[in-house]
């Protein structure tokens, strides 16, 4: 499988809060505006999903929404989340009440390594800020999804920290929906490559 | 005429540096030199083409002492930007700067926002603003900016000056334009509209 992320970000890059505000450090949450064009694209990823990858935060917000609905049989996202294996990166957490979690805590980067190896075709990471970060830093991210949303959230935390390694990306894909939020599709390339000093 | 900013940026919001490694105007920033291998000739068309339409330039004083040395010693006048920026009136804002040597240049100090405000309320054309990260986030929290054009490098950084400050303003907007170019870059162009509306 490869693993890709798939991110919902702010023009100035906040990730925090896209579709609620979070009490006490994300006030200006709910940002991410969904039309019904970007509404499809991410049916159409969660329908690719062999399994998912969570950090424990985004976990325990998808097992409080999405866990606890029923099922309205409309929802590619809701199927794709009851049915496919979720793993969950957490120290913490220890009984996962949601159906097919498995929640790794020591070897991370050999298990999803593990993981990565399985056939099929895709583990994906949505949301999950720092599980993002180390992956990326880890080189174990086969592709990053951005959804850019029109807007700046000016609060929050961002998806990039201020300073980590440097990557360069290969753009596989673009595209914009209708009220205004860009799909980026990228790949991470290795180190990228810097023009010579300039005088 | 309507003011438009054009910032090359990174994919985690990083904008100084972008042509190249400058340990004078940018100490401690080693990643300098992230944007420029990544522009083909149909970014570099674009970028000639946008030159081409501005009116007049506002510029903050870091970009503006970097211009001054790299195009303003420049005579090759068939080169559009050197053209550009060599022929239109440049204004720029600063506390320190006093006696400008590049030709055509205003410096801007004190009443900054009413100095502005009398350029856009002039009839026609763009007044650009290219680079200056710190008066492109002054102009955005006061309101001055007509339309952002991002030119978004396939490339994290990981170290640097952002555009956008940790803390500021919430501002909502229009996406008025988006096309890739061979190399991977984005442009994206917003319009700010307003406070941005949120999910309960």
């Amino acid at each position: 499988m490869k693993l890709t992320t798939i991110t919902q970000v702010s023009v100035d890059g906040v990730m925090q809060g896209p579709g609620v505000p979070v009490a006490g450090v994300a006030e200006r949450g709910g940002w991410a505006h969904f039309d019904h064009e970007a509404g499809t694209v991410m049916d159409e990823i969660f329908q690719r999903a062999d399994a998912f990858l969570f950090g424990r935060l985004t976990y325990e917000m998808f097992a409080g929404s999405w866990g606890t609905w029923d099922d309205p049989s409309t929802s590619p996202i809701w199927t794709a989340l009851h049915t496919k294996p979720k793993y969950v990166v957490s120290n913490t957490l220890t009984d996962p009440k949601w159906k097919h979690t498995i929640v790794l805590s020591s070897k991370i980067a050999s298990a999803v390594r593990d993981l990565k190896a399985r056939l099929g075709s895709e583990l994906q990471v949505h949301g999950s800020g720092a599980l993002f970060r180390w992956l990326l830093d880890n080189d174990l991210v086969d592709e990053m999804t951005l959804f850019t949303f029109p807007v700046v959230v000016g609060q929050g935390m961002r998806l990039f920290p201020d300073t980590g390694p440097d990557r360069a990306l290969e753009l596989v894909s673009t595209r914009a929906t209708p009220s205004g939020v860009t799909l980026q599709v990228y790949r991470p390339a290795g180190r990228p490559q810097y023009a010579t000093t300039i005088d | 005429m309507k003011l438009i900013t054009n910032m090359q940026i990174s994919v985690d919001g990083v904008v100084q540096a972008n042509g190249g490694r400058n340990e004078k105007q940018d100490p401690g920033m080693e990643r300098g030199g992230w944007a420029r291998p990544l522009f083909e000739s149909e970014a570099m068309t674009f970028v000639d083409q946008f030159y081409q339409r501005a009116e007049a330039f506002l510029f903050g004083r870091r970009t503006y002492d970097l211009f001054a040395g790299y195009w303003g010693v420049r005579k090759d006048l068939e080169n559009p930007i050197v053209n550009a920026l060599n022929t239109k009136p440049k204004y720029v804002v600063s506390n320190t700067l006093t006696d400008p040597q590049w030709a055509n240049t205003t410096v801007f100090s004190g009443d900054v926002a009413a100095a502005i405000g009398e350029l856009k309320a002039k009839p026609g054309g763009e007044l650009q603003v290219h680079g200056s990260g710190t008066l492109t986030r002054w102009l955005l929290a006061h309101n001055l900016v007509d339309e952002i054009a991002l030119l978004v490098c396939p490339v994290v950084v990981g170290q640097g000056t952002r555009l956008f400050p940790d803390t500021g303003p919430d501002i909502a907007l229009d996406l008025v334009d988006s096309r890739a170019f061979p190399k991977g870059i984005t442009l994206q162009v917003y319009r700010p509209a307003g406070r941005p509306k949120y999910a309960k």
